[in-house]
């Protein structure tokens, strides 16, 4: 049978899921979002887990700058939980960068980005490892967040509403009536089905693979793939974030990750030719360690878990690359610029605007569709699952003493699932407990991620609980999960093998770059004992 | 207590330094341990791997591991067990009666490596496990009926998924067992949905654990009409009493009774090493706990050990002393035991001065379990034929073993307890030579 949707969007990334949602809110309920891995596996995941108040871009690209300070202030609204408004510690120690602060608070001022200026002496007591020696520091908004579990809030607001979604189908063709896309034809890779969809519309929200899509309908668009690395560290050094004042360059700052324990080092910004052959680089975090240090020399102390890299989806029609090509984001209408319509294509931008560019996208696929842009209600409609702060905690009270959960787990716990927490344990209570020590994650989320989330293998599943993410990586807490996923979800051990390894190599993916460096080493010597020495995964292994 | 100038000061407190210690005080002279703690072989399963597999892209598993370290030895002309396998026999069997003095029973197959359940739900390669575990090996071609018993809360360990995997895992291992599995609740640390295995062996190590534990079971055994041949727990019966739990859990089960191999959790590794410090100490070794060496220097005929006495932290930094002894063993274990430091694109020993270069892609698999292992797991210090370290300024007076030495890759070889046992005799038997 034909399946025919109103749209259908190509990319589980956040700005795909906030498109999939404002559709939704705005009455195209028959709609199907395509993902051709997970949610959140590509550029989403891969992001620095800072949800940019807006303080970051004020001097070099004010737009952009005003629509994170708006967009931060609506997502505190509609997702609080998710959200942890650590603020940021701004500093300046040299000329240039004194320099700099006069221009930054010039524009702040223009925007109304709050901000006050702190004594140098107050700025250290706060955040003690920062160096004596700065001359200058502010403090203003912002906020750390959970990349996956906003991503996966919006998809799954969208699903309850109504709309269809689908990971781990790829869309692997157009198909065409003449100039206009009329379908996709889609490989659930699941099953390695080929099927075709049909849709009035098809809006492309692939990031750095959006090329990739309109290629398939005859014609190119003009994106820069942008890596950006990252490295982790196994603790906070800071309880804020922490950003040198200057023009943005490789390793202005430290993101303090506050709902995991861990700090974020960041972020580089290098042209790649594939978006898919991007591996963190070496001297980039090299050079990015070097600069924090100048303002918190004792992050030479603290140890990399982990590099892991994003791919940022620049675009321009101009000759520039890197850091000079805009962060902004950019709607193009195909009919308007190539000629074929039934498709449009939204990219660009920061995971903070994402909400906006689907309202943006949405508009135009609403004068496509019906001839008229419908009111849009995504900024103030909560996202599913949303509680506030103080809910939040109280539930997480609750869950300590019902479940024994301790509290700090319980705590983190409700931040990621907001109301749905409590119907968690109570569908899963025998796995109530907590499975990994690091991260604080618990065994009834193995459950409720397989049968809920559409959770496919545990490389998902890290996606939806950040699972192994933490400082001892999976090696104490991967195996168990493997357990409850036999236990209670029918898995045979060669399953549940396959589930586990895949894992333990997703993970080696950064552990490899970071034993490099030299900081893994022993970890990286533990898990050898864990799964080859004590194992034998090597020799034993059901495949 | 001190070290004093006819010592051979040996650093480290694991299995390695152990043996070395051994060997000094078989050849009739004195020995002085310093180590802060007991290294990796505390968190280690206990047992004794020696030679298990011979990697390479189609691992070879070797049923006898003294044929074994021959085809090891084929394939990798130069590693480490080349320059000390000689001494391996003997530095077993220091290993196995130091043990034995402290009351740990570590038992073998006469040459035959033994697979022993794990917590992970697969197969652990032995030569020799201690008597808790002896039991649960797999026994190729035996038609048995094996129950996987755990414990609610102990979250470690999960018997049901447990029991499912050893039923496919034991395949490769010619086993034709039948796994089953069941969850008991123990009360006596009152209203806790979980615990971990340390707090578990701390109660079963008191009465009121033992007892209910031994009811537990013994009820399970009584109204049950299927009859089990073995029964398996978590490694988890008490860091002290272990053998009289067992020899009870026996009696009630009227069958084999066994725990399962664990890393990381402590019990096992804990048991081991108290075990074979006792046995050290009833032959006579110093054993300075809490004391870290944090410098050599070579000495006229001798070789200067600046040591840290105590827990230090930045407000207290410890008592500084210098033992000027004529011969030192290093046996400070690899990563995980803090012998080998790693940071920063530097890889080097501490004690040594000597850094091993940076860790580059070709000693790094993308392949996270690779059957010829990570080549990482190979850094480590360069000794001579009688475990010298190469560095001239030393005067020969400086010996490794163990963990630390370049080489072997005890994961993927399953070869760490052989290495550390033949190295450290050997070099501890040179070291004494010293004096």
């Amino acid at each position: 049978m034909r399946e025919n949707f109103d749209v259908v969007v190509i990319g589980g990334g956040t700005t795909g899921t906030g498109v999939i949602r404002d559709l939704v809110l705005r009455g195209f309920k028959n709609s199907l979002l395509l993902e051709r891995d997970d949610l959140a596996a590509g550029t989403s995941g891969g992001c620095h887990s800072a949800l940019h108040g807006g303080s970051r871009y004020v001097v070099s690209d004010i737009q952009t700058a005003r629509e994170c300070l708006q967009e931060n202030q609506v997502y505190r609204k509609i997702v609080p939980q998710v959200v942890d408004p650590t603020d940021a510690i701004w500093v300046a120690k040299t000329d240039e960068q004194m320099e700099f602060a006069q221009k930054w608070m010039k524009n702040a001022d223009d925007i109304g980005l709050p901000y006050e200026i702190i004594s140098v002496e107050e700025a250290t007591s706060e955040e003690p490892l920062l160096t004596k020696d700065i001359r200058f520091a502010l403090r203003t908004i912002d906020t750390g967040f959970d990349p996956f579990r906003l991503c996966i809030a919006q998809a799954y607001d969208a699903k309850k509403k109504g709309a269809q979604i689908r990971t781990h189908h790829e869309v692997i063709g157009a198909l065409m009536d003449g100039k206009r896309v009329v379908g996709l034809r889609v490989l659930d890779k699941t099953e390695n089905n080929i099927y075709e969809v049909y849709a009035k519309l098809i809006i492309n929200a692939a990031g750095p693979w959006c090329s990739q899509i309109t290629e398939m309908a005859g014609f190119a668009i003009p994106m820069k793939p942008n890596k950006g690395s990252t490295g982790i560290y196994s603790m906070r050094p800071t309880k804020t974030l922490i950003g040198i004042l200057r023009t943005p360059a490789d390793g202005d700052g430290l993101v303090s990750q506050g709902f995991q324990n861990t700090a974020l080092l960041g972020t580089s910004s290098v042209d790649v030719d594939d978006p898919d052959d991007a591996d963190p680089g070496m001297d980039e975090i090299k050079i990015m360690e070097d600069s924090v240090a100048e303002i918190i020399p004792d992050l030479r102390e603290a140890r990399m878990l982990r590099f892991c890299t994003g791919v940022r989806p620049l675009y321009t029609t101009g000759e520039e690359t890197g850091r000079n090509i805009s962060r902004g984001m950019f709607l193009l209408d195909h009919e308007e610029m190539e000629g074929v319509s039934g498709m449009i294509t939204i990219t660009g931008g920061k995971y903070a605007t994402a909400r906006l560019m689907a309202e943006v996208a949405v508009d135009m696929a609403c004068e496509k569709l019906v001839g008229k842009v419908l009111p849009c209600t995504s900024d103030k409609e909560l996202i599913y699952g949303a509680t506030t702060k103080e809910e939040a905690e109280k539930e997480a009270q609750e869950i300590h003493e019902k479940y024994h959960i301790p509290r700090y787990a319980a705590h983190k716990f409700t931040a990621r699932y907001g109301e749905f927490a409590k119907t968690i344990l109570e569908k899963y209570p025998d796995q109530a407990y907590v499975i990994d020590d690091a991260v604080q994650m618990i065994g009834s989320e193995v459950c409720y991620s397989f049968k809920e989330e559409d959770v496919e293998n545990f490389k998902d599943l890290r996606r939806r609980t950040r699972i192994g993410m933490g400082q001892e990586q999976g090696t104490f807490s991967i195996y168990k999960a493997g357990g409850i996923a036999q236990q209670a979800l029918d898995m045979t051990p060669a399953e549940a093998e396959e589930c586990v390894l895949g894992y333990v190599q997703e993970r080696w993916k950064g552990i490899y770059f970071a034993a490099q460096y030299g900081d893994q080493l022993p970890l990286s010597e533990l898990m050898q004992e864990m799964y080859v020495g004590m194992g034998s995964y090597d020799v034993l292994s059901l495949e | 207590m001190d070290a004093n100038k006819n010592d051979v000061l040996v650093i480290g407190g694991g299995t390695a330094a152990c043996v070395a210690a051994d060997a000094v005080l078989n050849a009739g002279k004195s020995v002085a341990m310093v180590f802060p703690n007991g290294g990796s072989s505390e968190i280690s399963a206990g047992t004794l791997d020696i030679m298990g597999v011979v990697p390479g892209e189609h691992p070879v598993i070797c049923d006898d591991y003294r044929e074994g370290v021959e085809k090891l030895l084929e394939k990798y002309p130069g590693h480490t067990y080349s320059k000390c396998k000689g001494e391996l026999e003997t530095g077993v069997e220091a290993l196995l009666s130091l043990a034995e003095a402290g009351e740990y029973i570590l038992k073998g197959f006469d040459g035959k490596n033994v697979w022993v359940p794990n917590m992970l739900g697969t197969f652990s390669v032995n030569a020799y496990v201690p008597s808790t575990m002896y039991e649960g090996a797999v026994v190729p071609g035996e038609k048995e009926r094996v129950l996987v018993v755990g414990v609610k809360g102990n979250v470690a360990f999960n018997a049901q998924a447990a029991a499912m995997s050893y039923q496919q895992y034991q395949k490769k291992l010619g086993g034709k067992a039948d796994y089953f599995s069941t969850e008991i609740q123990i009360k006596g640390w009152g209203d806790r949905r979980k615990i971990s295995d340390g707090e578990l062996a701390d109660y079963l190590d008191t009465k009121e654990g033992k007892k209910e534990l031994v009811s537990l079971i013994q009820t399970f055994c009584m109204n049950n009409r299927y009859s089990f041949d073995k029964i398996l727990f978590p490694p988890v019966l008490g860091y002290l009493t272990y053998n009289e739990l067992l020899a009870e859990l026996k009696e009630a089960c009227g069958c084999k009774v066994a725990e399962v191999a664990a890393l990381g959790n402590s019990v096992a590794g804990y048991r081991f090493t108290r075990a074979v410090y006792r046995g050290l100490e009833k032959k006579g070794a110093k054993l300075l706990r809490g004391v870290s060496a944090k410098k050599l220097e070579a000495a006229e005929n001798g070789v200067k050990v600046e040591c840290v006495i105590g827990l230090t932290d930045q407000y207290h930094p410890g008592k500084r002393e210098t033992f000027e002894v004529p011969a030192v063993v290093l046996a400070t274990g690899g990563f995980v035991g803090g012998g080998i430091k790693a940071r920063h694109t530097d890889v080097w020993i501490e004690l040594l001065e000597q850094h091993l270069g940076k860790v580059t892609t070709d000693q790094l698999d993308r392949d996270a379990v690779h059957p010829a292992g990570q080549d990482f797991m190979r850094m480590g210090v360069q000794v001579k034929a009688d475990m010298s370290v190469e560095d001239k300024k030393y005067n020969g007076r400086v010996f490794a073993c163990g963990d630390v030495l370049a080489g072997h890759n005890s994961a993927s070889e399953r070869s760490g307890a052989g290495i550390a046992a033949a190295s450290a005799y050997l070099a501890g038997k040179n070291a004494a030579a010293k004096i």
